[in-house]
């Protein structure tokens, strides 16, 4: 956990720099004179980040090394994973987007049903038709509450 | 006297009964659904009362407002996913506990202290509504700052396993809360050209995200690696994971209590909401506590302590309501228009001129605990029983019901965008040990310790001084520098 820890807490400083200094400068507009300037919390809670990340950086650098009993694994394997499973739902997401909520929903839960081992494709059929048919009628049908 | 048994028979009419039990049924099924909440429920429910009569009409949505309160607890438990926000606290707790195979018990606990926390606010608004009003009344925005000061603090208690990364987490949550317009001077702020951000970051797309999606990424991991934790909510669970005892009901008795009071208090308060009281009172609930370590690892405490004071709040939502006619938040605000379309008049007359219908709302108040506890009883029944299909069935609904939720909190798909980002952060946050608990509710404080800060820096010329011409937020700030010393030196004689 400690190399993790000093990887985060250097990248967290470094975004509280640019926000402080970049990004809160471009994305908060001017007021009139006599107007609490609408960026002052949001820089003072980017100035608590940046110093708590910093304290979290040289902690880690500098500070006498803990036996951590949970300690951090990160490897390859878990990356391909976040990879791939961020891309399926960003796609379903997409599919809902673009072939609306029935369909895209059909597909996203399919989708995952896959992805966790399922092949039976009956009880696939059943679960994603049933429940997105469900959701539909029941938000938009009956309660009338706009769905993709 | 006469007019106080007339109105309680009314709320006793078998018309009245009916409709209270079909609203809080309707609740809690609502609730159970992320994304649709209480006043949503309310606002899509008032058209349907036009044909009552005014009592079974604000019966019918008065029961809605108590079941989803305590619906959206359901999925806390089960799912990890809040069903409003509110609820959010609940999964805290809850969560875990579903995870350790004791479903039934924290079902059972966020049941009942649903129950208690919304009779005790019953009962306080029947019994001292007038005077608590008044002293609501005296709260302006200094007073609600100082009370914002001291629950922005529990960031500190909160924090977990590490103090210094609870900190960082909370202030991100406070941080990302100011994105959208700033509420004084409505200058667009750090929206990056989206105008879906113009009325901020929506909090269910955050806390459906990092609660329930990075959940979900996680299980399937470990579905796939074949590392999956038991989830269970079986037949053959032993009865002491199942049920609550008469002795873990009395050890819980001082925290319902004091929560339920917190939620009281928050709810009487224009503008603060069931969000603000449950975290809170989680947050206390978890400083006086002999087992703070227990929190968020499946303390019966939290559970109770969140679930009472969100409860607690739908019941003092209509103490200013009723005794000042002024609507502390949507839902009681949605009741003012209810009223007003059955002929009602609110406001401090409305005792004069309607004594005999505000008594009957009063039985109907507590009429609708009762039903709370039988037709919740009988939800989590239903909700558990849902829950035992195999996990390659169960996450793709979840997944589904979480886009659902997200989409239609804002109904845009950059919500569900929004969701999934804050899922995936979730997942490396968990991963790294960053509190999610303090961060949400760095989210919840943020915007409004923001608005009234900057309330009473206007009102007051800009002089942060004012503060000492208002006697109640010097106590209250009083009260949190105790607090936080009491924390700091227990926190070092436990290390010694």
């Amino acid at each position: 956990m400690r190399k993790a820890d000093i990887i985060v807490g250097a990248i967290l400083f470094v975004v509280s720099l640019v926000t402080i200094f970049v990004i809160i400068p471009h994305q908060v507009s001017k007021v009139p004179e006599g107007n609490i300037s609408p960026a002052l919390l949001p820089t003072v809670a980017m100035v608590i980040i940046g110093g708590l990340s910093l304290i979290l950086l040289l902690k880690n650098l500098f500070g006498p090394a803990k036996a951590s009993r949970d300690s951090f694994s990160f490897n390859a394997k878990n990356w391909r994973y976040i990879g791939i499973f961020s891309a399926l739902l960003f796609l379903s997401l997409g599919a809902i987007y673009w072939l609306g909520f029935i369909l895209g929903g059909i597909f996203l839960i399919a989708a995952l049903m896959i992805f966790l081992g399922s092949r039976r494709p009956l009880v696939m059929a059943l679960v994603s038709i049933g429940t997105t048919t469900v959701i539909y009628f029941a938000l938009w049908k009956l309660l009338k509450i706009p769905l993709p | 006297m006469e007019q106080i048994l007339a109105g309680f028979g009314d709320a006793l009419t078998l018309v009245n009964l009916l409709y209270l039990a079909i609203g809080v049924a309707m609740g809690v099924a609502i609730g159970a659904i992320p994304g649709l909440n209480g006043p949503m429920a309310v606002a899509l429910a008032v058209p349907m009362t036009f044909f009552m009569s005014p009592l079974p009409a604000i019966s019918f949505l008065l029961g809605i407002l108590k079941g989803s309160r305590y619906g959206g607890s359901i999925t806390a438990v089960l799912l990890n996913t809040p069903g409003d926000p509110a609820a959010a606290a609940t999964c805290f707790d809850g969560y875990p506990m579903h995870k350790q195979g004791k479903s039934g018990k924290a079902l059972k606990m966020s049941l009942y202290a649903s129950v208690f926390g919304d009779m005790f606010a019953a009962l306080v608004l029947i019994l001292v509504a007038g005077p608590i009003a008044k002293f609501a009344l005296k709260m302006g925005p200094t007073e609600i700052t100082a009370v914002i000061i001291f629950a922005l603090t529990l960031i500190a208690i909160l924090s977990g396993k590490s103090l210094l990364k609870g900190l960082i987490s909370g202030a991100f949550g406070i941080f990302l809360s100011f994105v959208g317009t700033e509420p004084i001077t409505a200058t667009s702020r750090l929206t990056m050209g989206f105008y879906e951000l113009q009325s901020g970051i929506s909090f269910m797309a955050v806390a459906i995200g990092m609660l329930a999606i990075s959940e979900i990424i996680i299980q399937v991991e470990e579905k796939i690696t074949g590392k999956l934790e038991t989830l269970s909510f079986r037949k053959d669970t032993p009865r002491e994971n199942r049920t609550i005892s008469l002795g873990e009901f009395k050890d819980n008795l001082k925290t319902l209590f004091r929560s339920s009071l917190i939620g009281t208090g928050i709810g009487a308060l224009p503008g603060c909401g069931a969000t603000l009281a449950s975290f809170l009172a989680y947050g206390v609930a978890k400083r006086v506590s002999k087992n703070p370590d227990k929190f968020g690892q499946g303390a019966l405490e939290g559970l109770a302590a969140a679930e009472s004071a969100n409860s607690a709040t739908v019941g003092s939502d209509l103490i200013p309501l009723f005794t000042l006619g002024i609507p502390g938040t949507m839902a009681a605000a949605l009741l003012i228009g209810a009223l007003v379309v059955h002929g009602v008049e609110v406001g401090p007359l409305m005792f004069r001129e309607h004594g005999r219908f505000i008594y009957g709302i009063y039985g109907s108040l507590l009429a609708g605990s009762a039903f709370l506890l039988v037709i919740g009883g009988v939800g989590l029944r239903v909700f558990a029983n849902l829950i035992r299909a195999p996990k390659a069935i169960i996450y793709p609904i979840i997944l589904l019901m979480c886009v659902t939720g997200a989409y239609i909190e804002d109904n845009t798909i950059f919500a569900v965008v929004i969701m999934l980002i804050f899922g995936i952060a979730g997942y490396f946050m968990k991963k790294l040990d960053f509190s999610f608990v303090t961060f949400l509710v760095g989210f919840v404080l943020g915007p409004m310790f923001e608005f009234s800060l900057l309330q009473t820096l206007n009102v007051s010329m800009n002089n942060p001084m004012v503060i000492f011409d208002r006697p109640i937020a010097l106590v209250i700030l009083a009260f949190t520098l105790v607090f936080l010393c009491w924390g700091l030196f227990s926190g070092k004689a436990k290390k010694s």
